[in-house]
């Protein structure tokens, strides 16, 4: 065994955690996993038919509502089914822009607040090229591969600019789906996140 | 909550040392270990068994990316070497350290992201060539390309501050 062995050895056995670093950090995930089952328990029992009846009417109201504002993008949305990978869902965006850039980050939103972010560069650093396809592939480790979700794209116009297109695109994902979309315009300033029309 | 107990008895130490080797902040670490065991709990649903070490460590990754993301995004985006921090976030334990140990260790912390990745992986936490791609969604073909670019960077970082192996 070389010298080095020992001392990746060394550095492995020697970086850790105190016992009482590590007892208080079981401690806090403990209570951290634990939250919701105390607060359920603390809810009194002739309360819960009457707040699962209005969480449910609350769920139908948030769900016809955002079917009014999301079913005409969502009627348009290209998917196809993912032959490779069931577990997974693909995000595949083509560069049918005139403008230059060298990356898209891909926001996913869920009820809100941002699940994921990863970023596609080339890996020589050179411009995206026009007619482009940049897969955002996604696993259940990443987030839940099923529901609602809206994703906004971002734009990486060099080390130091970035520009978010708005607005938000609704879809419903599926696993083992791929959905298809596009990134258009002249410049980033009238750059459109839009839905790809593709028969498959 | 019995795996839960079982899995960070058995894995948290090499769950913390892997975050630590990757950002260099003890308070960060932990914290990062945390959200790592409590995602492991929320989403055991996902684990169909098998490798619960590299499952594990999988989800440390995921959190540990995400966080260096956030923190340095464009040393991230262009995979450069992130910027070594204040020696007062070190744990305790960085003085046990002996001269070789400590030169490593700095030289691990200059090396850009990916490779300070799969040196950390498949040197320090000894993951198999196979075990490594499946962490990392990596052929395993890459595994050893990249592995061995990132011993010969190490190699040149280590020569730039004198101290020379040969056996790296």
């Amino acid at each position: 065994m070389s010298k080095f062995d020992n001392e990746w050895q060394g550095l492995d056995q020697k970086i850790k955690l105190s016992k009482k670093e590590s007892a208080d950090l079981y401690d806090s995930i403990f209570q951290e996993v634990q939250e919701p089952n105390k607060k359920k328990s603390t809810t009194r029992l002739f309360l819960k038919p009457i707040l699962s009846l209005v969480t449910v009417a609350c769920i139908a109201i948030i769900l016809i509502l955002s079917n009014m504002n999301t079913s005409e993008n969502k009627g348009m949305l290209t998917q196809s089914s993912n032959g490779e990978n069931n577990n997974e869902i693909t995000i595949i965006i083509t560069n049918n822009a005139t403008f230059e850039y060298y990356g898209i980050t891909m926001n996913v939103y869920k009820d809100g607040r941002k699940i994921s972010d990863p970023t596609v560069i080339n890996a020589d650093n050179t411009v995206i090229a026009t007619g482009e396809k940049l897969h955002f592939p996604f696993i259940e480790d990443d987030f839940t591969l099923e529901g609602e979700v809206s994703l906004e794209a971002t734009i990486v116009l060099d080390n130091e600019n970035r520009v978010t297109i708005e607005p938000k695109i609704p879809i419903s994902i599926e696993k083992g789906n791929k959905y298809y979309l596009s990134i258009e315009g002249d410049s980033v300033e009238s750059s459109q996140l839009t839905i790809e029309n593709r028969a498959e | 909550m019995d795996s839960l107990q079982h899995w960070y008895q058995k894995y948290h130490q090499n769950i913390y040392n892997y975050i630590y080797f990757m950002i260099g902040d003890h308070e960060q670490a932990k914290d990062l270990m945390q959200d790592t065991f409590v995602r492991a709990y929320h989403r055991f649903d996902s684990f169909h068994g098998g490798d619960e070490k590299g499952w594990l460590v999988r989800i440390a990754r995921n959190i540990t990316i995400d966080h260096i993301r956030k923190q340095k995004p464009i040393a991230f985006l262009l995979d450069r070497p992130t910027t070594l921090q204040a020696l007062d976030k070190t744990p305790e334990q960085m003085s046990m350290l002996n001269e070789s140990e400590k030169e490593l260790y700095h030289a691990l912390q200059k090396l850009k992201i990916s490779y300070r990745e799969i040196i950390i992986l498949r040197k320090i936490k000894e993951f198999s060539i196979k075990e490594t791609s499946a962490i990392l969604h990596w052929s395993e073909n890459k595994v050893k390309v990249q592995l061995f670019r990132a011993m010969k960077s190490l190699k040149k970082e280590l020569q730039k501050e004198g101290y020379i192996h040969e056996q790296i």
